[in-house]
Parts: C-alpha cells; structure tokens; sequence
C-alpha cells in the first residue's frame, strides 16, 4: 500500500551566489588582476634586476668550493649555473651590453663541469666578442683544451678568435691545425689551418698542409681549389719576397726603387718571380702590387 | 559566518599543530640554521653574508614544505577520515569550509615563522653577526609567497589524494621560480609561437621570485616600496582567484 | 495522503545513479523513491545492506546530488542552509577528530551551527549530561569505545535543538543496552515534538518505536505506510507443543501440521489454523501418553512480510 504523494508548490532553494557563472568570472578577472600588476611589477623591477643580477654573480665563491659542495650533482649545477650564465647574458645583451662577470661564471661552470663543452663554445664566444676580452677567452679555451684533449672545437674556437680578433694568425694557424687532427673534426678545418698559417708568413707550413690537402682527395673541384689557393700562396710569398727586398733597398739608399727592375740590376734580388695568375709585379707608392685583381685570384 | 569560518579555522590550526610533521620540519629548520656555523672553513670570509642567506633560506624552504605537506592534504583527509560529513551537514556553506581551511593553515605558518625567525635571530646574535631588522622584510615577503602556495596545496587538496596533491604543490613552487627563465626564453625566441607560448605561461603561472628579496637584503641593497606593494597585491589576488578555483571545484564535489 | 503541515522530509521521484569502476559501470543505487516524512513522527527506513538507504539521506543531506527527481528538507533543497540549520544528522560509524576532547568536539559543533555563544555552553554541558559523558568530557576522543563515540555523534546532532533529526544506521555496533538507550533517545525526542528519520537494516528496532515505515529493497520503494497498517495482525500460522511423544503418534501428528521439529520427545508442530489445534487436541485425549503444552498463535511479522518482499524482488529482477 503505497502513500499517495501529492506534489506540492516548492519554495525556491537558494542555490547561493557561488554557483552558476559568477565564480568563472571572477577567476578569469583574476588572473587578469595578476597580469597586469606582473607586467606594473615587471617594470619597476628591472632596476632591481640589475643590482640583484650583480648580487647574485658576485656572491659565487670559487668554483673549486662549488665543486666540493655539490658533489653528487656537479653536471646538475652546472646545468643550473648555465641557465642563470644565460640569463645574465640575455638580460645585459638587451640593457647594457655590460658583461663584467660573465668570465667568471663560466670559469666556474668549466670548474664543475669541465666535459661541458657548450659552455666552453658559448663562454668563449661572448667573452670575446660581447664582453670585449678575446684574450681572456682564449686563456678559457687553452684551459678547455687541457681538460677535453680529443675535441676540435675548443681549439677550433681558441684559432677563430685569434684570426677574427687578435689577428693573431700563426697562433690562429696553430690552433686550427690541432684542431684538423682531433676525430670528427670539420675537414675544412686543414685548409683554415693552411690558410691562417699563410697569413702569417708561414708560407712553408701552408704550403705543406695545401699539400696535403690536394693529395689527400679525389675531389676534382677540391684540388681545384687547392691549386688556385696554392698559387695565392705563391703571390703572396713573392709580393712579401719583393717587399723586403724593397724595405732593405730604402733602408740603403734612403729612396724608394723607381721600378721592380732597378731591385734586380741593384742586385737585391736575383730574379722578378712570374706572377701566378698570368699577370705582372709592380711597384707602387713602395708597395708591391700585382695586377690581377683580387677577386680573381681565389 | 564569521564564527563558522573561524571555527573551522580554529579547528585546522589545532589540528595541524599537534601534527607531528609540523613540529619535525620547525625543528629541523632550527638544526639547520644552528649548523650554519660549521662552514666557515669554506667561506672564504664570506660567513655573515652566507650565514643571513643561508638562514632566511632555510626558514622559506621548511615554511614552503609546511605548506605543501600539511596543505596538500587538509581536505583529503577530512574526507577521507569522514569527519567532513558531519561538517558539511551542518549550515555550514562550503566556500567558508574552504576559506576557513585556508586560513587555518596561514595561521599555522605564521606561528612557524615567527618560531623560525626568533630561532634565526638568537643564532645570528649569538654568533656575533648583526641581525637588522630589515631581514625581516625578507621572511615577510615570504609569507606572501606561502599564501600563493597555500592556496595552490588547498586547491589540489579538493580533488587529488595527499601524495598527488603535494606532488603538484611542489611543482608549482619549482615552476613559479623558473618564470623569469620563461620570459627570458620569449624575449629571445625568434619563433612567434613559442614567444606567445611562452608569455602566456609567464603570465598565468605564480611568478614567485617576485617574493624573493633575499639578495637585496643581504647585500643592504636598495628596496623599491612600489614593487613591494605590486608583489604584495600580486599575492592577494593570485591566492583569492586560486582559493575562488578551489570554492568551484569543491562545490561540485559529491561525497 | 495529508497536506496539512507541510511535510519535513520530500522526496518525489528520486533516482540516484553511479558510474563506478574503469569501464563507468552504472550502478543504480536509487530508482525512483518517492516519501514523505510528517512532522512529529518517527519515521523507519528499512531495508538490506546496499539498498540505498545512505545514498538517499547523503541527498537528503546534500552531499550528494540526485540524478533524477527531488529531494526537499523543510520545503527546501537540500544544499540550504537555513534547512540544514534546523536539522541535526548522525552520520554511519562516525569519525570525528581525534585530537579534541568531548566538549571541545561539542563546542565546534555548536559553532558551527550557528548556536549563540550564550546559549552554547549551556546546551554541550547539558547533552554531556544527558549523555552520561561527563566523566570524559575533558578526555581526546581518540580513546573513545563505540558505545561512546555513538554517544558523542548524537550529541553533536542535536547540539543546536534541531526540529529534524536523521540517523544513518544508529544502532550499529551497540550492545543491547546501547541499543535500549538509543531507543529511547529517539522516543524522548519525539515526545518532545522533534521528527526521527532513520535507517536501518535491523527489524525489531523498526518494529519497537516507529510509527511509520519505508521498505527499501535495491533501490526500489516497496511500501510506505504505517506499520500498523503493513501489518495486519491476521494470525498465519499456530505453534504447538506436544510432549511424550513416540514414533507411531508423531506420524499421525505430522499429517496434520505443515512443519514439525522433534527434540527428545517433544515435538514441535506448526499448523495452519484452530481447527488444525482441535484435531491435535483430540489426538492427544485418545492417545493418553501425550500431552499439548503450548500453544502459539504467530501473527505475521515485518520479517516475514520483508523476507516476502526480498524474495519477490529476486523473482522479479
């Protein structure tokens, strides 16, 4: 026997003001509260940034007490000390372009981490460039080298900044030619070698490495290159031939020869070397010119 | 409803302090600060600075495992142990449930705090080092960073279980210090989607290094009252929209 | 069937169900409940373990949503506050937190219920009293027995003088005595002019003190009314107890009843009516080594009438 129920007039519940959409808006217009006094926060801290930028970089102790302190996680404050070293770097590129402690960061994460190649690459690349301190990059890099012997690219990078920025082309030479003998080395890393060394003056190590270049490849347009890069070497080791004779002439006779031909009948040299390319010595305002023009001479 | 909220607030505070977790993180946080004496071989004649920071980071990090801990499982257990059917039978309304758990719980952190600091600043008269009080400016902008936090453990409280929940309360805490790299990572990104991407994340995620004037106060750095006030109110309306977040979820729970 | 008051407790149509389980199998633990619960009664929700009978008073309570249908406390939704501030509810098995004394537990109740400040102290040192819980009053729960922490759960139910009081299962796990008591508790509160909703799997409990029934069984209302009326008081059957009984009048007593029970030399029969006790009666007057020593008439039971049911839901379902 069941009850009747018989449905009655309710009286409304009161489902309160925190259900239905309310809340959702209420949400949305906080996190748009956030933003906007993140982006107000954003730019009064970048001050702040500055100083405690500085503060932080300054208060690293050696890296030899990091390395010490952190023991079991060497690779992973490393990393840490990466992300920060890039973020110290990001922030001054886009202010100040004022790197004072950016050697110092990569000192110590090359204390802690010395496999860390990367870092080498980008420490020593900033810090010569961005930084202004090419010298002290190449220090980093000659200490990356004794810590990575079989990597190329330490000393390929010690050679770039040595040709690029200290026009230091023998040491540049010599850097590039360690490199070319590393496993996995860029195999035009020889003929940058060669060529740095050529610049230097050296013109009997280039010419060797251009030759073992040319008889170490089957590639016609390679040893074709090679040639052309063989026959500069020739010009310019006759134009600097010539231009001591040249120098050693003024210094005797206190004048400039009139051409190449009163060097030879004065006896300064024993011969006028052909030119390379076809074309012909001169001289010119005391300096030793060739007449093909240089773009035709690679 | 006041006296609802503060009953239930009441409630969690006595709780949670006679939570033996809680007494076990205070007392390490002392140990620690307590040892700081030990590196000074290592210093390099540094200790004052390294003591200060070493000590304000301690009491911000047990603080922080305070919050993750105890908060991440304040409503789970409530519901697990069924005690929260007795509770909400009553007129009580569930945000004020919610609210009153929250606060519960910044009452316990306070006390933490104050505990830690009175702990910090015998330690640092008793070794010598000056103990200013803008160092407290420091721990209190932690507070602010905490209330953030708290509300993000309470919020994960209503729907996951005490592991998860914590589990996600910590990955807050590490994402919202990483921000900076974030934005760092836009300004720099040639791509425009990951810019976008990553502006985006920046401004939604909690920028907690916003709260971390740690450097600047050991250093005697200059503050910035404005920026202050900005982070200040960046906490408030972060933790009310979290806690809003959790109101919503916790209204729909069924039980 | 009455309009007049408004009742306590609606429930129309109610249906309740769960998807549970990976593959969000659904359970229907609620299907289409319809009752009304009056003021001033004491009203029995009856039924088997799993029948629904917490699914509907957590509606009932709002912490739970129903699927289908609705469910109004004093006219309102379940969720109200101002309904649930005049209702006091005693959860199954209750917990409650360990680390408060007895009037600390009670104190949070009656603030959180809303209870004047004034009044509160007053009322928890009371139910203390009433409870004969003052001896532990100032003792942390966490040692409580069961007996005691019942005692406690109805306490904080009626901490703010509620007009309904509902209970899920009060009775489980009490001794007798325990069990007494409660029932007069609910007896004492209906004489106070308060309504009694509770449920329960136990029949005499229902049978003792209620005035009216709802039998629940998977789910499914089948009967609602007052027992009274469930129960109509026809005699079924007749128990009668024979003595000295041997081998050859057992035979001939056990044609004449529908069950028997031997035991030594007594033999307990079951007939079906009076006349069947006659014809027993003649029996034992022709065989003089017999004697009848009790009769019993069996009136119809609400077990027998919910075993009924259950087997009549088994054939249907």
């Amino acid at each position: 026997m069941l009850t009747e129920v018989t449905p009655r007039p309710r009286a409304p519940g009161r489902a309160g003001p925190l259900a239905g959409i309310l809340p959702v808006v209420l949400i949305v217009w906080g996190f748009v509260g956030a933003y906007l006094l993140q982006l107000s926060l954003d730019r009064a801290g970048e001050n702040r940034m500055r100083e405690r930028a500085m503060a932080e970089m300054a208060y690293f102790p050696s890296g030899r007490f990091l390395r010490q302190a952190s023991i079991e996680y060497q690779s992973l404050a490393a990393d840490f000390i990466w992300l920060r070293g890039i973020q110290y770097y990001g922030y001054h590129l886009m202010s100040d372009r004022k790197y004072e402690w950016l050697g110092h960061v990569f000192d110590i994460l090359t204390s802690l981490d010395p496999g860390f190649i990367g870092a080498y690459h980008f420490g020593a690349i900033t810090l010569a460039w961005d930084a202004g301190k090419p010298h002290e990059a190449v220090d980093f890099l000659t200490r990356g080298m004794r810590a990575n012997p079989m990597s190329w690219q330490i000393p390929f990078d010690a050679g770039f900044i040595c040709y690029m920025l200290l026009r230091d082309y023998g040491r540049a030479g010599t850097f590039f030619e360690v490199a070319a003998k590393m496993p996995n080395a860029w195999f035009v890393l020889a003929r940058w070698a060669a060529i740095a060394k050529a610049k230097a003056g050296d013109f009997q190590t280039a010419r060797e490495m251009w030759l073992d270049i040319l008889n170490g490849t089957e590639n016609r347009a390679l040893k074709a290159l090679v040639v052309r890069q063989l026959k500069n070497l020739d010009l310019s080791e006759a134009t600097d031939r010539l231009q001591k004779a040249v120098h050693r002439f003024e210094q005797d006779r206190r004048r400039l020869p009139a051409d190449l031909r009163e060097l030879l009948t004065a006896g300064y040299v024993d011969r006028i070397p052909a030119e390379p390319f076809s074309g012909r010595f001169y001289l010119k305002d005391g300096k030793v010119l060739s007449t093909t023009p240089p773009n035709q001479r690679e | 409803m006041t006296d609802r909220i503060s009953g239930v607030a009441l409630n969690t505070f006595r709780e949670s302090v006679r939570d033996k977790v809680l007494i076990t993180l205070i007392i390490f946080a002392v140990l620690v600060m307590g040892s700081a004496r030990i590196i000074q071989p290592l210093a390099l004649g540094e200790e004052a600075k390294i003591i200060k920071d070493l000590g304000l980071s301690a009491i911000t990090l047990f603080c922080v495992l305070i919050a993750i801990l105890v908060g991440g499982r304040i409503v789970y257990r409530e519901v697990e142990k069924r005690t929260i059917y007795i509770m909400l039978a009553k007129p009580v309304r569930r945000w004020e449930f919610i609210l009153g758990k929250y606060l519960g719980l910044m009452a316990v952190l306070v006390v933490s705090l104050v505990v830690m600091t009175a702990a910090f600043y015998v330690i640092l008269l008793v070794l010598g080092i000056g103990a200013p009080p803008y160092l407290l400016l420091a721990i209190l902008l932690t507070l602010f960073e905490l209330a953030i936090l708290t509300a993000a453990a309470v919020l994960f409280s209503t729907f996951s279980t005490p592991i998860t929940g914590a589990v996600f309360a910590f990955a807050v805490y590490f994402v919202g210090h990483l921000t900076r790299d974030l934005r760092l990572l836009a300004a720099m990104s040639p791509s425009p989607v990951v810019k976008v991407a990553s502006y985006f994340l920046y401004y939604v995620l909690p920028n907690l290094s916003n709260f971390n004037i740690r450097p600047e106060v050991v250093y005697g750095a200059p503050l910035d009252p404005t920026a202050l006030v900005l982070s200040v109110s960046y906490a408030l309306v972060y933790s009310v929209t979290l806690l809003l977040i959790a109101v919503v979820i916790f209204n729909r729970k069924e039980f | 069937m009455s309009s007049y008051p408004e009742p306590v407790i609606s429930v129309t149509r109610l249906s309740k169900t769960y998807r549970t389980g990976l593959r969000m199998k659904r359970v229907q633990a609620l299907n289409d409940i319809s009752l009304e619960v009056e003021k001033g009664e004491i009203f029995g929700f009856l039924g088997p373990n799993g029948a629904g009978k917490t699914t509907l008073i957590k509606i009932l309570m709002g912490l739970t949503e129903p699927t289908s249908g609705t469910a109004l406390v004093f006219d309102r939704t379940p969720r109200d506050a101002t309904a649930k501030a005049r209702l006091g509810f005693l959860p199954e098995s209750p917990y409650f937190y360990d680390h408060l004394t007895a009037r600390e537990f009670l104190g949070l109740a009656a603030r959180l219920s809303s209870v004047p400040k004034s009044e509160a102290e007053g009322r928890v040192t009371g139910l203390l009293r009433q409870l004969r819980m003052e001896k532990s009053a100032d003792i942390q729960m966490r040692g409580f027995s069961r007996g005691m922490l019942q005692r406690m759960g109805i306490a904080q139910a009626l901490v703010a003088d509620p007009e309904l009081v509902v209970l899920d299962e009060p009775m489980g796990g009490l001794d007798p005595i325990g069990r007494k008591e409660f029932r007069d508790i609910i007896v004492d509160l209906r004489e106070r002019g308060k309504t009694v909703f509770f449920s329960t799997h136990i029949l005499s409990d229902v049978e003792m003190i209620c005035d009216r029934v709802g039998i629940v069984i998977e789910g499914r209302m089948v009967e609602v009314g007052r027992l009274s009326e469930i129960l109509t008081g026809d005699v079924e059957s007749i128990e009668v107890t024979v003595k000295g009984v041997t081998g050859k009048t057992q035979k001939i007593l056990e044609r004449v009843s529908q069950h028997s029970l031997k035991s030594g030399d007594v033999l307990l029969l079951t007939v079906r009516n009076e006349e069947d006790v006659d014809k027993i009666m003649a029996i034992g007057r022709e065989v003089g080594s017999i004697r009848v020593v009790g009769i019993v008439p069996q009136r119809r039971t609400l077990e027998d009438y919910f075993m009924e049911h259950v087997a009549r839901t088994g054939r249907e379902s």
